[in-house]
């Protein structure tokens, strides 16, 4: 069972203060932390997991630049066979769009039997190539997925609906999947793994490889602005001294009539 | 005089709160742009959904196939891509829950349409389209704009868009049914399945207290637990904590876990992702403990304190101990 | 001296007693040879440790922990019972090897022991006989009757019964001993002092016929002699291994306290390595493999361990004995097995013999090391055995997470390095250096994460600068671009990430200079002086102000302000057992006027850890009765006290905590002992 997961590297801005960039079309990257996307981790362990279980392989694609190899020597190190780096130069030129015609051009050729991609990346948060990868590929796909069962060539998923609902369907592969966060624990990968995990193949595509038409690759967004949010009005901040801020909740409280 | 599409969402025989949501969006744009509001409904013998949203929307295209029994993201983008084609709407909104989001992207691919995803707004400038979404879990908002196209596609964040009536409207049925393409189902549905139920209830809670990923690890979830047990209310959760297997399933708030009305929710430590609000909008009183006066939430909640949780929460404990006995 | 009776030429069925004693010494010592041959096979297939260095130190240390038994008495009665049998075996050793001589030739001797020598030996020995035997059955009632809980197994079986057989036959060895000489005295023996023993025995035998006297005489030699060497082929199968391993195991220990071993002494780059940590036997060290046939199973280690006295899995004699135990199956003495013995040896150690949450509870604190009579090393392995979870992502998914924001950040926080040192703004009458790439300083302050980030530990920092500032120290800190010490990382045993931020910092001293390293807190501390390269000249705060304190530069004028406040030093895991420091930061304290102090009851190396600054933050090992920083805050209560000082800053949180958890607010505090100085000077 052959899996190609699309994994990206994404800033980690969980305690961080954000700065727009002068240009105001993005943020300021230089003083983050890099991380892979939270989502292509569960992705890349589900991966594992199948081929564990199933025997095959697993192929971990990114489209970036150099310093953007560290998420697929992660994915090297956490048991993927081989990894493939599309170079396209400046990404911020592109779309979801035009990203699931690189990846897709990327995958015409391989053999696979499931595509996984995560639900969306953490920091355009669009969750859109995936499933628009689907589209390119004529690929049955799934989305959302928690839990997935193979049997008899078929894919059994779990999609997760909302109000804690999930829906399991039977799918025929070759399939596109978009991998849900909680769907497994990923495994821990050291330092030395991740050196070890170096001596795998990880090979170099130049976009022009593709065979792209400039018309392909061309954005359909834009993205025009990006800006702090404004300043609301929001929560009334309740302030003072520990013993006045519990006397104040207790007092919100009462008034609701939640406290007996 | 163009359309606005709104696909109609639905399920197990009822409308899904964010169809309304995005009806009185369309509404809206269609007062401002003068378009007319056109109802998608898509499904296998739903006529009868169609009353409820009679009085919404010019238009109700219903669209009837078998193959739709259950949702099938993929017939539903042939029919829909049909109907495109065929009514030439220039905005399409879809809702942006699970389904939504498996259906937009690929209808967008074979439309050729442009997709804004998760919009918490659309607004119209000379005739130039914006769609506004956020990124970086809602730290950051964008405007977007569009490469111009016949049409365009969004999908709508749910609980953004109030659920009322914008207008009275008197829809027309028009029942489509031009073949569609005769493409098997290449994904069958096999059954809904429910989360355990567990002990609790917490959509029918009074009072939750709700703790997030702010609480730092598993061993310090005993202290928010201890106020919710002080306030005889409920203990409840967002997505990370269940991840993390630290509390179970049944006890998360949000869009993937269950939407709750309580009268008060005191939420420690959540930042204020979208997917876990989505799933407070009916809470009467917001209070948000988080030590990061940035946090989404404070947009949001009525009563904000910033401070250490694990400074204040005990204090609010001893408090709410204190009141109770005298 | 001159035997009326030669055992070696008495015939017993027609056998001369030399051929007899030939049979016994040659089966007695190939047997013995055989069974420790099969104990060396797995010393030999084990990895190798360089244990020959500082030649001087180890002979010093078996002298003292060695022949005089420094560790025994810190149980005091029994410590004093086994020093008895001790010295007793050691003076006795003589006795043995002229009793098996005397089973070949008349009247041996050995050289030297004919004249004088041999008569004040005589006396010795007795008086020694006596002594042993006392022991013995002291030893023996102790454990029947009071039936220490220490002896006492959490998993696996007792070998209870194997302690009462080799003090039986400890004891049957001195009996025999002593009714021989008796006999002998009666049969015309001549002595030239008066022996306690076997004269005392000889008037109980007076009257006898002789050959009753005969009789008495020789079944009591040959008794003594297979006894003697029965007793040396069962040492080799049970606890009392440690008979022979044990002085060995003394000369061999550790030597470089609070340091981590490194994954192979024999292969530097831990790249080249296909795995690290132990995953099987093999993988240890011939040493530790020598420290689990020396365990004694005296349970001191267990006994002191806290995470042991709090109900953690953990118990440092299990892990020691549940690996013998399986060492010996898998290269057993006689292979009854059919088949690839060798089976056994391929058995994973975690999962098979040892849970991971018993090598997750522990805190490293060193407690069970100091208290090993015999050196057993326990910290080194419980490393090992975590590197090889590390690399097999056999790892709680808490840690995952603090481990990522190490290696993302610098800092377990995931807090942005930049941010390092905003807390200096917070002293606005002081302005801290930070010290860029080429510049000078005398003090290099390594604040570390905690002391950068969280708000409690800042007010420490803040102390510490105010120190500096104060005593017109030229110091500075390097901010943001200070990675953690990783001390921390070491311990979960993520190797490779300790050697990235240790090679992070090690280039940012270099881009620097400066005379002397201060560190807030004793973890970073230890691993700047034990775990880095370099031989970094560098002290904990409490060394580098005492002098300046003593010499008033840094003085405590003011008075104490507390209402008459209890203090109680906390000795730091860290700073006490690991490096000895123990007195520094108590005359700091003392140097307080006014202040009333009190010593806990476990003070110095007996101090109880609070529960760690390891990995004990983001895990939480379930089964706990009491949290261990509970449990420690209850004996400084007990102990009179209403303020604990301590000088680390897990400690001070752990406390923090627990004084709340234990409903003990308001009777007692923590206080961090720089900000306590620092408030009256």
């Amino acid at each position: 069972m052959d899996i190609v997961v699309c994994v990206k590297r994404v800033p980690l801005t969980e305690e961080v203060d954000i700065i727009i960039d002068d240009k105001k079309k993005e943020i300021k990257k230089e003083q983050l932390a890099f991380v892979l996307n939270d989502w292509d981790n569960y992705a890349i362990e589900e991966a594992i997991l199948l081929k564990e279980k199933h025997g095959g392989t697993v192929t971990a694609i990114t489209v970036g630049n150099e310093d953007d190899e560290e998420v697929l020597r992660r994915s090297l190190a956490m048991g993927a066979d081989k990894a493939i780096r599309i170079d396209a130069g400046d990404l911020s030129r592109f779309d979801s769009l035009s990203i699931s015609r690189i990846l897709s051009a990327a995958l015409k050729d391989l053999p696979y039997d499931l595509v996984f991609t995560g639900v969306l990346a953490d920091d355009d948060s669009s969750g859109a190539v995936g499933i628009m990868m689907a589209e390119l590929l004529d690929l049955n796909h799934s989305a959302m997925v928690t839990a997935i069962d193979i049997k008899d060539e078929k894919a059994g998923t779990t999609s997760e609906l909302e109000g804690g609902l999930g829906e399991v369907s039977l799918i025929d592969m070759p399939a596109l999947l978009t991998i849900q966060t909680g769907i497994n624990e990923p495994r821990y990968v050291s330092i030395l793994g991740i050196r070890k995990a170096a001596k795998k193949e990880l090979k170099v595509i130049g976009l022009d490889e593709l065979g792209l038409s400039e018309e392909e690759l061309t954005p359909k967004t834009i993205i025009e602005e990006v800006y702090l949010p404004p300043e609301t009005e929001g929560a009334q901040i309740l302030s003072g001294d520990p013993g006045k801020i519990a006397s104040d909740f207790v007092e919100i409280l009462t008034r609701k009539g939640v406290m007996e | 005089m163009s359309e606005i599409f709104v696909v109609i969402e639905h399920r197990l025989g009822e409308i899904r709160d964010i169809t309304y949501e995005m009806l009185w969006k369309a509404g809206e744009l269609a007062e401002k742009l003068s378009y007319t509001v056109t109802a998608v409904l898509l499904g296998h013998e739903v006529d009868s959904i169609a009353e409820n949203i009679n009085d919404r929307a010019d238009k109700i295209i219903i669209y009837d196939d078998e193959r739709l029994k259950n949702f099938n993201a993929d017939i539903a983008k042939e029919i829909l891509s049909g109907l495109i084609e065929d009514s030439k709407p220039e905005i399409i909104l879809i809702g942006n829950t699970s389904w939504g989001a498996e259906l937009a992207p690929s209808l967008a691919v074979k439309t050729g349409f442009p997709l804004a995803t998760d919009c918490i707004d659309i607004t119209s400038e000379n005739g130039k389209i914006i769609a506004q979404r956020q990124m970086y879990s809602g730290k950051i908002f964008s405007n977007v704009s569009f490469a111009p196209s016949d049409g365009y596609i969004f999908t709508i964040r749910s609980g953004v868009f109030p659920k009322d009536k914008i207008s009275e409207r008197q829809a027309e049925k028009i029942q489509k049914d031009f073949p569609v393409p005769d493409r098997e189902l290449k994904k069958s549905f096999v059954e809904f399945a429910e989360t355990a139920a567990g002990d609790v209830d917490i959509s029918q809670a009074e009072l939750l207290v709700s703790v997030g990923r702010g609480v730092g690890e598993e061993e310090n979830i005993s202290i928010v637990k201890e106020l919710s047990e002080a306030l005889n209310g409920v203990l409840s959760c967002s997505r990370p904590i269940v991840d993390k297997n630290w509390l179970p399933k049944y006890l998360q708030v949000g869009t993937s876990g269950k939407s709750v009305s309580p009268k008060v929710y005191v939420a420690v430590g959540i930042s204020g992702a979208f997917q876990h609000m989505a799933g407070i909008t009916g809470a009467d009183t917001i209070i948000a403990i988080n030590k990061d006066p940035k946090a989404p939430i404070f947009r949001t909640a009525h009563y904000g304190i910033v401070d250490d949780l694990f400074k204040i929460v005990p204090a609010l404990k001893e408090k709410v101990l204190e009141t109770k006995k005298g | 001296m001159h035997h009326k009776i030669q055992p070696a030429f008495e015939h017993y069925l027609g056998i001369p007693g030399f051929v007899i004693a030939s049979i016994i010494l040659i089966l007695g010592l190939a047997l013995f040879f055989y069974i420790i041959y099969r104990r060396y096979l797995l010393l030999k297939s084990a990895k190798p440790d360089p244990r020959f260095g500082s030649l001087g130190q180890r002979i010093y240390d078996l002298i003292i922990y060695g022949m005089f038994q420094k560790r025994q008495p810190r149980y005091l009665w029994i410590g004093i019972l086994h020093i008895m049998i001790f010295w007793g075996f050691i003076t006795l050793a003589l006795r043995s090897v002229t009793l098996y001589g005397l089973g070949f030739k008349a009247d041996f001797v050995l050289p030297f022991m004919g004249g004088s020598l041999g008569e004040a030996y005589n006396f010795l020995k007795d008086v020694f006989e006596i002594i042993v035997l006392f022991a013995c059955i002291s030893a023996i009632l102790r454990r029947a009757i009071s039936r220490p809980a220490r002896y006492e197994r959490k998993y696996g079986k007792t070998h209870k019964f194997e302690a009462y057989l080799v003090l039986g036959l400890i004891s049957l060895l001195m009996v025999t001993d002593i009714a021989m000489d008796g006999s002998g005295i009666v049969l015309g023996e001549k002595y030239l002092y008066w022996l306690p023993a076997a004269h005392t025995v000889s008037y109980i035998f007076n009257g006898l016929a002789q050959d009753s006297l005969k009789s008495i005489f020789l079944w009591n030699y040959w008794i003594h002699i297979l006894t003697l060497m029965v007793f040396l082929n069962f040492l080799p199968l049970g606890k009392h291994f440690h008979i022979i391993t044990g002085l060995p195991n003394v000369f061999f220990r550790k030597l470089k306290k609070g340091s981590i071993k490194p994954p192979r002494w024999d292969i530097e780059d831990i790249e080249e390595l296909d795995s690290i940590g132990v995953d099987k036997i093999e993988d240890f060290t011939w040493k530790h493999i020598l420290d689990f046939y020396t365990c004694t199973e005296c349970g001191r280690c267990a006994d002191n361990c806290p995470a042991n006295t709090v109900g953690r899995p953990l118990s440092p004699m299990e892990i020691t004995l549940k690996i013998r135990e399986q060492a010996y199956e898998s290269v057993p003495i006689f292979n009854t097995k059919k088949g690839d013995n060798n089976k056994e040896n391929n058995l994973s150690i975690i999962g098979n013999i040892i849970s991971p949450d018993e090598i997750w509870s522990c805190t490293t604190c060193g407690a069970c090391e100091e208290e090993c009579p015999v050196f057993i090393e326990y910290i080194d392995k419980i490393i090992d055995l975590r590197r090889h979870m590390v690399e097999s992502a056999m790892i709680p998914k808490d840690f995952q997470d603090a481990l990522m924001k190490f290696e993302k950040t610098g800092n377990p926080f995931g807090k942005p390095p930049a941010k390092r040192a905003d807390w200096v703004k917070e002293l606005d009458d002081i302005s801290v250096k930070i010290i860029e790439e080429g510049d000078k300083v005398d003090i290099l302050y390594f604040v570390d994460s905690y002391a950068s980030f969280d708000p409690q530990i800042q007010q420490i920092a803040m102390a510490i600068v105010r120190g500096l500032n104060k005593a017109g120290v030229n110091f500075g800190i390097l901010g943001s671009r200070e990675s953690d010490s990783a001390h921390q990382v070491k311990r979960i045993g993520e190797e490779g990430l300790f050697q990235f931020l240790m090679e992070e910092n090690m280039e940012i001293f270099k881009s620097c200079s400066f005379n002397e390293i201060v560190t807030t807190d004793p973890h970073a501390f230890n691993a700047l002086k034990n775990d880095y390269p370099g031989h970094l000249n560098v002290k904990h705060y409490t060394e580098f102000f005492l002098p300046l304190i003593e010499n008033g530069h840094l003085k405590a004028s003011r008075p104490l302000d507390d209402g008459q406040k209890i203090y109680t030093y906390h000795d730091p895991c860290y700073l006490g057992r690991h490096n000895g420091i123990y007195e520094a930061p108590r005359k700091i304290l003392a140097s307080i006027p006014g202040i009333n102090i009190v010593e806990m009851e476990k003070n110095r190396d007996r101090s109880f850890c609070c529960g760690g600054g390891d990995i004990n933050l983001w895990y939480d090992i379930e089964q706990e009765e009491m949290r261990m920083g509970e449990k420690r805050v209850a004996m400084a209560y007990e102990a009179g006290a209403t303020v604990i000082v301590t000088a680390c800053p897990f400690c001070l949180l752990n406390f923090d905590d627990a004084i709340k958890t234990s409903g003990l607010e308001g009777k007692i505090e923590v206080v961090d002992l720089m900000e306590l100085f620092m408030s009256v000077v």
